[in-house]
């Protein structure tokens, strides 16, 4: 298969399809998660800025030894947690929407050139990122529909593993069990939602709709499912290093401001924009996976 | 490559550069000097006996039924004479849905879970062995229920001649338990039996004759005179025991388990029977203490005997000596979490799970407060019924001030530079409710299991905490005082507040008396602030025999003189409590100042004069007062608010983690 460039695009080969070409839409993809980031905190900062903006501390009053003006803002001064809980849920929901257009973008990037051999510009690049979010949405929608229903019957094979386990083998044993069940649950969601990434390239690729896509996908899955499992995994599994390494540096800095808030600000915007760029090596590698097998 | 070094640099300086500069110190727990204080003249060191419980119980595991039988002592140890018994049979609770306990409307707390198999308790003879009229069965004669109420735990049993004040008698009894489903407290889940509540207990006579009698109700259920239980257990050969009180015999007998548990001194005798418990134990101080445990548990026994280790002396030294040889954790299996965290004499029950983080405190905090019930309940024998605040509240602030004391402010929990401390905890909690009802009411007074979790527990917690952080040692020695002057004793609200004035004085004896009796509340809020250049008084002046005229703008000081500024700063007080607070004054060079106030008038006004202009006032900047019902008003500046960079950066951060972890 191969799909009409109309668009003054060409397609590049195999081993060209690198998410290092891209590093505009990468950058578009932090400042998108940014953005996104920024609107679902500003109601709860707003609120701490009310309650704690005149403080000589400012909100540095929220790291005092025991938490108590913490807890308490938590738990009595959040009269309204109702309508921001619903806030954060249609900015969630929005940005699930939206944010298929930073994907599809990417995609487009890693895997087609203009015609003098440069990485597609915004203009070049938007019509066919925007044709292919309708298929990324069909392809959402069935994953989480899937995923939703793995998780359910993981949770219930968990629950019965541990009541058929307990009487007999002991509360660890049992435990153990359904967590194994459980993450087991947990793996096929994930490899789910790597067959819809591959899914999401062959749209690209080939410019074809959702179904046609997912066969794609399942075709070149199914060549080598662990080598490609794997590829999502390793880069999976390397984003949360730098999480790990903000959330013990976020805890060194507690409360202070100044300086080391500013740099611990700058460390947590570099974790992000590292684990997007991650995010985009996968895609690159799904495309190049499916397009190996076109 | 250079700018990721230079920016690793920075990180290095700014993360490994001291704190702020001021000090971030949660209100110390109490101290060894706090603890040294003298002995109540006469602290008892045994129990009067007045009820002495010889019974003997076999179990049968499989259709979960036990049957007893056995002799009370009696003394009627009031001023009168008593013509009748009031017995409480508890087990009937769970005997139907017209129990008092099933029919209290309090939801929420504990116990919500629906009954899965109903239990009982029937007494089949409760015989008077009398020198003068001989054995006499008075079961058939017993009032079962009341007119109108068909709740069957507490049982009115007249008496064929007066009993006179002092005189003792004795009874043969036999009874059948079912033991239900653990809904709460008591019964079994699988093979796990936890049984309490489990024998005809007599009631609690008060010296001036009237019965502290009750049925059973939903949060709470504990009033006993002590005594001594003797109590022999037959369970299945494969089942260990936990008892109350230590084992003097021992024996394995046609397939049975039999085990014999003496235990002077004590109100109440429990036990628990399971095939599947591994054992730990251990000697700590004078204490055999055994940890009974689901196999694979480990983990969670050993964080428990921690516990145990720090709070066995702890408790010692501020409430006086743990009075038994032996003390048993058990740690109920899953399916039966309803019978952990409780309280029996020399027996508590704890819960948690092997996979329970160990930044949160939880499995701690349930051991550490189940062991305070040994003194805040065990010892110090309060009516649990008609004043809970006794020895729930107060035990809950001794767990806290525990807690704080070995674990720090990080003592509820400690994660990503945060810490939750458990009186942090009581406070925000306790004082959610604080208008509602209430604190010093009976169990059954209140409006639902939650009020009485906020009130009872961490209202009760927060009043004393901040007695003690407010008055100092002065508090804690009143705690002492009560805890070793009513050791074996059966004391009232009455005699915590006397200690109080005793070693705090008479202001806060009447915060506590209105703090616990009259929903007494306090709220301080900085409610005005402001600073500009001092000039001097305007006008025309004689002086001197001159005439000076003085213009609005002239400088009362030199410039950078210790004058050059003044202000004011104004606290009130809101609420019906009063307490002395400190108010810090911050400078715009972020040097402070504290100025103390006694609290006692509805608001005060300070004045300002110095070197610097004044930026911003707090009132009690170290959280002393946690009954404070608004800690976002405790201050004011003079500029407007400034924003929230800490929240922000770290929510916006988080925010973003989220959406690229659902983000497609």
């Amino acid at each position: 298969m191969t799909r009409p460039l109309s668009e003054g695009l060409r397609l590049l080969p195999n081993h060209a399809m690198r998410a290092r070409r891209c590093v505009a839409p990468v950058a578009a993809l932090w400042a998108w998660d940014a953005a996104l980031g920024a609107a679902l905190a500003w109601p709860f900062v707003s609120i701490v800025r009310a309650a704690y903006g005149a403080h000589p501390h400012a909100d540095g009053v929220l790291w005092d030894p025991g938490a108590l003006p913490l807890l308490d803002l938590l738990v009595r001064r959040l009269p309204a947690l109702g309508s921001l809980i619903a806030h954060s849920a249609v900015v969630t929901i929005f940005a699930l929407a939206l944010g298929l257009l930073p994907s599809a973008a990417i995609l487009v990037c890693v895997g087609f050139a203009t015609r003098d051999a440069k990485t597609p510009g915004l203009r070049r690049a938007l019509p066919l990122a925007v044709a292919a979010t309708g298929p990324f949405a069909l392809l959402l929608v069935i994953t989480l529909v899937l995923q939703g229903t793995i998780v359910a019957a993981a949770a219930t094979a968990a629950s019965l593993a541990n009541q058929g386990v307990s009487p007999k083998y002991g509360d660890i044993w049992a435990q153990t069990i359904a967590l194994v069940v459980l993450a087991a649950g947990l793996l096929a969601t994930a490899f789910a939602g790597v067959v819809e990434d591959v899914a999401r390239a062959s749209v690209v690729r080939f410019g074809v709709g959702a179904g046609a896509a997912l066969r794609a996908a399942l075709t070149t899955v199914r060549r080598a499912p662990l080598t490609l499992f794997w590829s999502w995994a390793w880069r999976a599994l390397s984003s949360l290093v730098p999480v790990a390494f903000g959330a013990l540096l976020a805890g060194r800095v507690g409360g202070r401001g100044g300086t080391a808030l500013v740099v611990l600000g700058v460390i947590h915007q570099l974790v992000i924009a590292v684990r997007a760029a991650l995010r985009a090596s996968w895609l690159a590698r799904a495309m190049r996976a499916v397009d190996a097998g076109s | 490559m250079h700018a990721a070094r230079v920016l690793a640099s920075l990180a290095a300086v700014a993360i490994l550069e001291p704190g702020d500069a001021r000090a971030q110190k949660e209100a110390e727990p109490a101290s060894a000097t706090d603890h040294a204080v003298a002995e109540p003249p006469t602290p008892r060191t045994r129990a009067d006996d007045v009820a002495d419980y010889k019974l003997t119980a076999k179990l049968d595991p499989v259709l979960h039924l036990v049957h007893g039988e056995g002799t009370i002592r009696w003394r009627n140890t009031s001023v009168t004479g008593v013509r009748e018994l009031w017995v409480h049979l508890y087990l009937n609770a769970f005997k139907n849905e017209l129990s008092t306990f099933m029919r209290e409307p309090v939801g929420q707390f504990r116990g919500t879970m629906p009954v899965r198999e109903w239990g009982t308790i029937d007494v089949q003879k409760l015989v008077l062995e009398d020198a003068a009229l001989g054995a006499i069965d008075l079961w058939p004669g017993a009032e079962r229920t009341r007119a109108g109420d068909d709740d069957e735990t507490d049982a009115r049993v007249p008496l064929p001649r007066e009993i006179a004040p002092g005189e003792s008698i004795e009874l043969e009894v036999a009874w059948d338990d079912k033991l239900p489903g653990v809904v709460e407290r008591t019964g079994f889940g699988g093979s796990f039996h936890m049984v309490a509540q489990w024998f005809p207990k007599i009631a609690r006579l008060e010296p001036d004759g009237r019965w502290a009698h009750f049925p059973m109700h939903r949060l709470a259920e504990f009033y006993a005179d002590f005594g001594t239980y003797d109590v022999t257990l037959d369970v299945p050969s494969a089942f260990s025991i936990g008892a109350t009180g230590p084992v003097v015999e021992a024996r394995l007998e046609a397939g049975r388990r039999i085990e014999r548990h003496v235990q002077a001194d004590v109100h109440d005798f429990a036990w628990t029977a399971y095939d599947r418990f591994d054992v730990r134990r251990e000697r700590i101080g004078d204490v055999d203490v055994t940890v009974l445990f689901p196999k694979g548990k480990s983990t969670d026994a050993e964080r428990e005997l921690g516990v145990i280790r720090f709070a066995l002396p702890h408790y010692q030294a501020l409430y006086g000596s743990y009075p038994y040889r032996v003390l048993t954790l058990v740690h109920p299996p899953d399916g039966a979490e309803e019978a952990g965290g409780m309280e029996y004499p020399t027996l508590i029950t704890t819960g948690g799970d092997w996979y329970w983080p160990p930044f949160s405190r939880l499995l701690e905090l349930v051991t550490i407060h189940e062991f305070g019930h040994q003194y805040f309940y065990g010892v110090i024998a309060t009516d649990e019924v008609s004043w809970p605040f006794l020895d729930e509240g107060i035990n809950s602030y001794a767990e806290a001030e525990a807690l704080g004391a070995w674990l720090g402010p990080g003592s509820a929990a400690s994660a990503f530079g945060f810490t939750l401390s458990d009186a942090a905890v009581q406070s925000v909690f306790g004082n959610s409710r604080e208008h509602d009802e209430p604190v010093a009411q009976p169990a059954f007074a209140f409006r639902s299991g939650d009020d009485y979790a906020r009130l009872v527990y961490e209202r009760t917690a927060a009043i004393v905490e901040t007695l003690r952080r407010v008055y100092g040692p002065g508090a804690t020695r009143a705690i002492n005082r009560y805890a070793r002057r009513h050791r074996f004793e059966h004391p009232v609200p009455e005699d915590l507040l006397v200690s109080f004035e005793a070693d705090v004085g008479a202001p806060a004896a009447a915060s506590l008396r209105a703090a616990l009796f009259d929903k007494g509340w306090v709220d301080y809020a900085v409610t005005g602030i402001a600073s500009k250049r001092a000039l001097a008084a305007a006008g025309i002046f004689d002086k001197d025999e001159r005439r000076e005229t003085v213009s609005p703008h002239d400088p009362a000081g030199s410039p950078g003189g210790t004058s050059a500024y003044e202000g004011w700063v104004l606290v009130t007080r809101r609420g019906t409590l009063s307490f002395p607070v400190d108010i810090e004054l911050t400078m715009e060079d972020d040097s402070t100042e504290r100025v103390h106030w006694d609290g006692a008038d509805d608001s005060v006004r300070i004045p300002y004069r110095g070197a610097v202009a004044l930026r911003a006032a707090v009132v009690d900047p170290d959280h002393n007062v946690l009954l404070d019902d608004d800690p976002t008003n405790n201050h004011a500046s003079i500029e407007s608010p400034r924003q929230a960079p800490r929240v922000a950066e770290r929510l916006a951060y988080w925010a973003e983690l989220w959406m690229q972890a659902l983000g497609p």
